[in-house]
């Protein structure tokens, strides 16, 4: 099976401020309009990983980047990285929803407005297709002028899906998008996550292995910041070819 | 639920397997019916496919059942998948047999014109059709019809064997093939069993009733 490559992880490691090293020489193909979940225990660096591809970690000071992450070919580590950009190729989904104290109309169009569209109906048309791909539109279209908490837990993360997906990411990184809603609030964003995958490439940080077998292509297993074993997700969870793979997988650790 | 295209992709390529092995069968008993060794280039040509599809299958089921982590139904339908893929391939190993025995059948003449083989192999594809028909569909009334037929194709196999017996016995020289022929119809009646099994299975999946190694009662019910 052939897949493009849309970034790629090459000798990455990565320091928390006080030279605390995190990630440890993390080599990572990233394939275009799959999904790749990064699993593993707690601690085990899966969302400092995450936090990488659209250079989170930068908003703190004295964090430190050693390699390469390469995003259709061009390294995003580099210092000339207009990170404003970046993070428009690259949108992230939290593990809480966050929506911003506004109407839900106006979180959508937040993100569109800082992009500089004033457009009206250009804005409306985008606001209506985010939500529309977000499965949110049938159940907010008759009051998207009302404040986003009036929303569940389940509706406002797809609210912050549809806020991402606004702005036309290329890559979509989830942290642990569903930890914090019901069964079948899950079993939505995790379907509306697989349709996502026809447009944007996805990564997924999950703690939960079962959501990594349902919805990914593509499974990394790490372990004490380094990358154990990376390889399709019907491979890791029938027959992966690490032992330590195999004892995460079959719950003797984590 | 995520699971569903897998379950729908996995029934699919269950029935594409089921009429690849029925048409085997078919054209393996025509070969010997018509004394034409053309029909068993079908055979040779979709055996190793079916192997193939076996392995392929197998491996699909397992992985959708490590991945969806399926329960209730969807676990019984799954495990159900598993039977049936290992049955369809059991039938395309008969073809085979059938196959191989009709290759040195068909060096020599006809002992007689086929009268009760056609027959035979009429009612075990049938018996075969509506297995699996009973399994896509969830049937119980269509699977108890095909444990009924079972009996018929034993007493058509008993009778097949008699009536080569007598051949055997007058003509020495019609043995090798006349011994062919009972294997040939060996084959034949384990298609129809497995067809039955298939058929017994569906009622266990619908209504929970075990029904193997049990008998029906003259009204095809337990």
């Amino acid at each position: 099976m052939a897949e493009n490559l849309k970034m790629e992880v090459k000798n990455l490691n990565f320091y928390y401020a006080g030279n605390k090293l995190a990630l440890k020489n993390i080599n990572l193909p990233i394939y275009e309009k799959k999904i790749t979940a990064l699993i593993g225990p707690s601690g085990c660096g899966k969302t400092t990983l995450l936090r990488c591809f659209n250079r989170m970690h930068d908003l703190y000071p004295g964090n430190r980047y050693e390699g390469e992450i390469l995003l259709d070919g061009k390294n995003i580590l580099g210092k000339d990285i207009d990170l404003m950009e970046l993070r428009t190729r690259v949108g992230m989904v939290f593990q809480k929803p966050t929506p911003f104290p506004m109407s839900i109309f106006d979180n959508i169009a937040y993100g569109l407005k800082l992009l500089g569209i004033k457009n009206k109906s250009e804005l409306q048309d985008r606001v209506e297709q985010a939500l529309k791909e977000a499965a949110l539109w049938e159940e907010v279209k008759d009051r998207l002028n009302v404040s986003a908490f009036s929303l569940s837990g389940g509706q406002q993360q797809r609210l912050c899906i549809a806020r991402t997906i606004a702005v036309r990411p290329e890559v979509i990184l989830f942290d642990e998008p569903t930890s914090a809603l019901d069964p079948i609030s899950t079993a939505k964003i995790e379907e509306l996550i697989v349709e996502l995958k026809k447009n944007h490439t996805i990564i997924i940080v999950t703690h939960n292995m079962q959501q990594a077998a349902r919805v990914s292509d593509y499974t990394a297993f790490m372990y004490l910041g380094e990358l154990i074993e990376f390889d399709s997700t019907d491979i890791i969870f029938t027959k992966p070819n690490k032992k330590l793979t195999e004892d995460y997988i079959s719950g003797r650790f984590g | 639920m995520l699971i569903e295209p897998r379950l729908k992709e996995i029934r699919e390529r269950l029935i594409n397997m089921a009429e690849l092995v029925e048409n085997m069968i078919e054209n393996s008993i025509k070969a010997i019916i018509e004394h034409n060794p053309e029909y068993l280039k079908y055979v040779e040509t979709n055996e190793d496919i079916v192997d193939k599809m076996e392995v392929e299958n197998e491996s699909l089921i397992i992985t959708t059942m490590a991945r969806y982590q399926p329960e209730a139904k969807y676990l019984r339908f799954l495990v159900m998948d598993l039977f049936v893929n290992r049955d369809l391939e059991r039938i395309g190993d008969h073809a085979e047999n059938i196959k191989e025995h009709a290759q040195s059948i068909l060096q020599k003449p006809k002992i007689k014109e086929y009268v009760d083989l056609p027959v035979m192999t009429e009612i075990s594809i049938q018996m075969l059709k509506d297995a699996i028909k009973s399994f896509i569909d969830m049937d119980t009334e269509l699977a108890r019809e095909v444990i009924k037929k079972d009996d018929e194709v034993d007493l058509l196999e008993e009778q097949i064997i008699r009536e080569l017996y007598t051949y055997m016995v007058e003509d020495p020289t019609t043995i090798k093939v006349g011994l062919r022929l009972i294997d040939v119809v060996k084959n034949l009646e384990r298609v129809a069993d497995i067809a039955t099994n298939l058929a017994e299975e569906v009622i266990y999946m619908k209504e929970g009733k075990m029904l193997r190694h049990q008998e029906l009662d003259e009204n095809g019910k337990h």
